[in-house]
C-alpha cells in the first residue's frame, strides 16, 4: 500500500467512515471497545521494538527506501489484521517477519518484469579467505582481515542487494537478522535443506562479490581514497 | 577432523547449528590447526563486518507515521 493510499485509510477513520475493503485493508473485524483498545495497546508493544530490524530487512529486500517504507507499512496493517491469529508467548519477531516476506513476494511477484535468472554463476566452494591466502595481496597487507578495510559500507550494502532474491532473503534473514535454520525455515515455507543451500550458496555469491571490491581496491588504492571501514 | 571437513562444517558452527559433539570436534581442531583457527576469526570477523554495513535505523519520519498508523488502527 502507498503511503498516499494508507494516509486515506487513516484519514477516512478519523473522520468516522467505515473504509472496509481499501487493498486489503479491513480493519473492522476487531473486537469491541475496551477489549480493542487493549488489543491495539499489545500490537503496538509488540511491534515497536522490531521496527528498525524489519525496515533494514525491507530495505535490503527492495532496494530502495520508497519501496521499503510501503513494504513495512503494509507489513504493519497485514500484521494488525492477523493479530487474532497471534499466540501471545511465541516468537513475535519471527511471526513479523513472514508477514513481512510474504507481503514482499507478493509485490515482488506483481511488479517483476521477468523472473530472475537463476542461472547464477557457479561459485563451487568459493571461500573470500581462500583467495585472500593464495593471492599476492596478503603478502603485501599482512592480515587478511585488513584487506577488508577498504572495501566500502556502500559496496557491501550493494554486494548484497546484488544476490538473486532466493538467496538474498535467507542470507538477510541469517546473517543480518540471525535467525536459525529452523525459523528461516518456517518464515520462508520452504524446506530446512532448502534453507542451507540457499544460505551456502548465497554467501558464496556475496563473498565472491566481496572478492571483486577488494581486488579492484587494492590495485588502484592510492593514500587519500574515501572513508574506509575498519573490521 | 581434518582441515576440508573444518571448513566444509565452519558455516554452519558459526550459525550455532551443529550438535554439541560435533562442535566440541570443531573446537578440538582448532586448538590444533592455526590456518583453520585463522578462517574462522576471519570469517566470524566478516560476518560483523557486513551486519555492522547494512544496520539501519529507521527515519525519524517514517517512525512519526508508523506511530501514526498503529494510532490509527485504534477506533
Amino acid at each position: 500500500m502507498s503511503r498516499r493510499a494508507l494516509f486515506l485509510v487513516c484519514w477516512h477513520r478519523s473522520m468516522g467512515t467505515s473504509v472496509t475493503e481499501h487493498e486489503g485493508a479491513r480493519l473492522t473485524h476487531r473486537p469491541d471497545g475496551a477489549g480493542r483498545e487493549a488489543d491495539r495497546a499489545r500490537f503496538e508493544a509488540l511491534v515497536r521494538d522490531h521496527l528498525d530490524s524489519l525496515y533494514g530487512a525491507a530495505l535490503r529486500l527492495t532496494r530502495n527506501r520508497a519501496d521499503a517504507e510501503d513494504l513495512l507499512q503494509e507489513t504493519l496493517l497485514k500484521a494488525w489484521r492477523s493479530f487474532h491469529t497471534f499466540e501471545e508467548g511465541t516468537n513475535a519477531r519471527a511471526w513479523l517477519f513472514r508477514i513481512l516476506m510474504n507481503a514482499h513476494i507478493d509485490r515482488y511477484r506483481k511488479t517483476a518484469r521477468e523472473p530472475e535468472t537463476m542461472d547464477v554463476e557457479d561459485v563451487g566452494d568459493f571461500y573470500l579467505y581462500n583467495k585472500v591466502q593464495e593471492s599476492e595481496l596478503l603478502r603485501r597487507v599482512g592480515d587478511p582481515e585488513k584487506l577488508l578495510e577498504r572495501v566500502m559500507e556502500h559496496e557491501v550494502r550493494e554486494a548484497l542487494e546484488s544476490l538473486p532474491e532466493h538467496f538474498r532473503s535467507v542470507v538477510i534473514l541469517a546473517d543480518l537478522q540471525g535467525f536459525s535454520y529452523r525459523e528461516i525455515a518456517e518464515i520462508l515455507g520452504i524446506p530446512m535443506g532448502t534453507v542451507m543451500s540457499r544460505l551456502f550458496r548465497g554467501r558464496r555469491l556475496l563473498q565472491r562479490k566481496l572478492w571483486d571490491y577488494v581486488r579492484s581496491h587494492h590495485r588502484v588504492a592510492t593514500a587519500g581514497e574515501g572513508a574506509a571501514v575498519g573490521l | 577432523m581434518d582441515c576440508r571437513e573444518f571448513e566444509a562444517k565452519l558455516w554452519a558452527f558459526l550459525d550455532g547449528e551443529l550438535e554439541a559433539a560435533v562442535c566440541a570436534e570443531l573446537r578440538a581442531h582448532l586448538e590444533d590447526c592455526p590456518g583453520c583457527l585463522d578462517h574462522y576469526r576471519f570469517e566470524d570477523a566478516l560476518r560483523g563486518f557486513v551486519r555492522r554495513c547494512c544496520q539501519e535505523t529507521l527515519p525519524e519520519p517514517l517512525r512519526a507515521r508508523l506511530y501514526q498508523l498503529l494510532a490509527c488502527l485504534e477506533d
